[in-house]
């Protein structure tokens, strides 16, 4: 029974990080990007073919991780957001940030091959039951990412800014904020973020073209349980979905696990549209 | 010009009409001479790009040296043989396009392919109306139908036969009875699953544990804890996602939990245990293949797998890494064809289908066929083997089975 809670926190934490990234782009752009699993596919191919294919050392393939996701959030903000919401309010970058998130996964199919393939041992260590690194390295950093992330929007003036234009955007740029620039830094950030969980998680989810869609539809669930904008939210989320996950499989069978996750969703969206901890917003008329 | 006019119009109109008599007689009595001269030209599609790139590379390659081997003897009937190849890029709308230009266009005598079942099924309505042969490389059951589709024949077995096979094993070989199935949630998963539970039934079993997981699910212990607990001694799982296979094969590894796990010959694949902890979690997995792949005592493969391996030796080596069912499977489709063409004398669709049907065997590298008027799947349940993983040996062979 241990492993299996515990291998439920894994998958909560991998689906809390994806949570936490939506959450970072969408505090400057009210964007929620279909991209944002991609980031966790990219980054975590990126390392296992430095580490594996080039034998260069690990250290290096998880630079290059976040150095891969910086630039895939960068691009991602240049060209599926920037414009798009710039000139329409209609929500349209649903449409942009899913063709950019298809065309990165099947250029990845192409140029990485659909078959997955292995993800190094971060630490050395033979397979440790409960207490092995690949179901606590998302666990931990999960929580790592949740705790660094409010120390930043409370504490550094970036994050602050990033606050700022979560609650009016226009009224922060009418106090000088670029905030084309912080929207951009957003998502330098959250790619860099979402490639870091590619890379705590790759041996879960191994070097893998298909893992970005799976990981994007059940980061947003997690996001939408614990609500919109919430790091605490989105680390029970995350945790919430995974146990649930694992503890469907073993009271009631694996083919309920994605109805009861949805269903779970549909319920809370009905009783408690803004999620366990987000905030209604009230707007001014 | 006034002159000419007229007496051209006069010579025209006698000379033409000479000229259509002497040209019609003409073309009539050379028209046999040309038809046995023009070589026959064989409809081929393959997703050689996209997704099945791998597998379908190698059964592109098996097809042609089948035919650069019937036309250095000659061709068929004394005809060559022309390939008029597509690649479809694993997209069914795109092999649906091909299978219509090449039978409406291209004037092409047999369509062969596509190879994989999501792209054949739409394209056997199209191939069938146009009232020509296919030889079809799905293994879906509901490709071959004889009466709604009478041209239609296969060169693979079916999925069903896999899992046939798959549970006499279990039951009868390795004596075990408490059976848990796991399967991915695609269309093929589901579907295999309950064929596993149909074949089950005839041994009056029904599986202690069943589960269908989304091939992404980054953990699968879960699954493989309630199978443990449901009290199964033996697993058998239906999926060719690499990646599920070898999560699955790693969760009952690191469990310590080493019952026999039996299934989709994916198991079997060097990409499975690239993504294996250790590389002994593979000890127990059997996966199903064929009897051409299968050594003998002297760890020799079949003689006339051999035989095509030896005279293409030169040129194999890229395509060995997709295994010998992939080019063997191409090859097959290109001696089935030459078999029913050879045995009607004549290339036409409906003399062909009456051989391939009259021929008791068609041997094959890739396997013996069997085809009769109401059973156009063909390949038989004996050249299903299973394969014990972890043990390929360099010629790409498996040494056979031994229990106990």
């Amino acid at each position: 029974m241990l492993l299996v809670v515990v291998s439920g926190l894994a998958l909560g934490g991998l689906y809390a990080m994806t949570a936490l990234v939506y959450n970072v782009m969408y505090s400057t752009s009210k964007v929620l990007s279909f991209g944002t699993g991609q980031f966790a596919m990219v980054g975590g191919i990126c390392a296992a073919w430095l580490a594996l294919d080039l034998h260069l050392p690990l250290w290096l393939g998880f630079l290059a991780c976040l150095v891969s996701g910086a630039v895939f959030g960068w691009l991602s903000e240049l060209i599926a957001v920037r414009r798009i919401i710039a000139a329409s309010d209609e929500h349209l970058w649903v449409l942009s940030t899913l063709a950019l998130s298809t065309m990165v996964q099947e250029a990845m199919g192409i140029l990485w091959g659909t078959d997955p393939t292995p993800f190094p041992r971060v630490f050395p260590q033979e397979f440790a039951g409960s207490f092995d690194q690949k179901f606590w390295l998302p666990l931990i950093f999960a929580v790592l990412m949740a705790v660094g992330l409010e120390q930043f929007y409370r504490r550094s003036m970036i994050g602050k800014l990033f606050i700022a234009m979560s609650e009016d955007a226009f009224a922060a740029r009418a106090r000088g904020v670029a905030t084309d620039r912080m929207r951009s830094l957003s998502y330098v950030l959250a790619g860099m973020l979402g490639a870091f969980a590619g890379f705590v998680g790759g041996q879960l989810t191994f070097a893998d073209f298909a893992v970005g869609t799976a990981l994007g539809l059940s980061g947003f669930i997690a996001l939408a349980i614990g609500g919109i904008g919430s790091s605490v939210g989105a680390l029970v989320g995350g945790a919430i979905l995974g146990m649930l996950t694992s503890l469907t499989t073993h009271y009631f069978g694996a083919e309920y696990q994605k109805t009861i996750a949805i269903g779970l969703l549909i319920l809370l969206l009905v009783v408690r549209p803004q999620g366990l901890f987000g905030t209604t917003q009230v707007r001014q008329v | 010009m006034p002159k000419t006019t007229p007496g051209l119009i006069g010579i025209g109109r006698r000379r033409l009409i000479q000229g259509i008599g002497a040209a019609s007689l003409g073309s009539g009595l050379a028209m046999p001479a040309i038809a046995e001269n023009k070589p026959i030209r064989m409809g081929w599609i393959a997703a050689v790009t996209g997704m099945f790139a791998t597998n379908a590379q190698a059964q592109d390659w098996g097809f042609h040296m089948a035919v650069n081997d019937l036309n250095e003897k000659g061709g068929l009937l004394g005809r060559k043989i022309e390939i008029v190849m597509r690649d479809s890029a694993a997209d069914p709308s795109k092999a649906v396009s091909f299978a219509k230009e090449l039978v409406y266009n291209e004037n092409i005598d047999v369509l062969c392919g596509p190879i994989n079942s999501g792209e054949a099924l739409p394209t056997i309505g199209i191939v069938s109306g146009a009232k020509k042969l296919q030889i079809i490389g799905g293994s879906v059951e509901q490709l071959i139908d004889p009466v709604k589709y009478p041209l239609g024949f296969r060169n693979l077995n079916t999925n069903g036969q896999w899992i046939k096979v798959g549970v006499k094993f279990m039951v009868e070989e390795l004596k075990k009875t408490r059976i848990a199935i796991i399967d991915d949630n695609t269309g093929y998963g589901v579907l295999s699953r309950d064929t596993a539970i149909h074949y089950m039934e005839a041994y009056n079993l029904k599986p202690v544990y069943t589960a269908t997981v989304d091939p992404n699910k980054p953990d699968v212990t879960d699954e493989l804890l309630k199978a443990k607990a449901a009290g199964a001694d033996v697993l058998t799982e239906w999926s060719n996602a690499t990646g599920f296979v070898a999560r699955l094969v790693n969760a009952r590894g690191e469990q310590n939990w080493m019952v026999p796990l039996i299934g989709h010959p994916a198991i079997l694949a060097e990409a499975v245990a690239a993504l294996l902890t250790k590389r002994s979690y593979w000890e127990g997995c059997y996966g199903l293949g064929y009897a051409h792949q299968v050594v003998d005592a002297q760890g020799n493969l079949p003689a006339n797998v051999r035989a095509f391996m030896d005279k293409h030796k030169d040129g194999i080596g890229p395509y060995l890494a997709a295994g010998l069912p992939s080019f063997l499977q191409g090859h097959a489709a290109v001696a089935i064809y030459a078999a029913g063409v050879e045995k009607a004398g004549d290339p036409d669709p409906l003399k062909v289908k009456a051989a391939l049907e009259s021929i008791p065997v068609i041997d094959t590298p890739y396997g013996p066929f069997s085809y009769t008027p109401t059973d156009h799947n063909g390949y038989r349940d004996d050249a299903i083997k299973l394969l014990v993983a972890n043990a390929q040996l360099p010629n790409q062979g498996y040494p056979p089975v031994k229990l106990g």
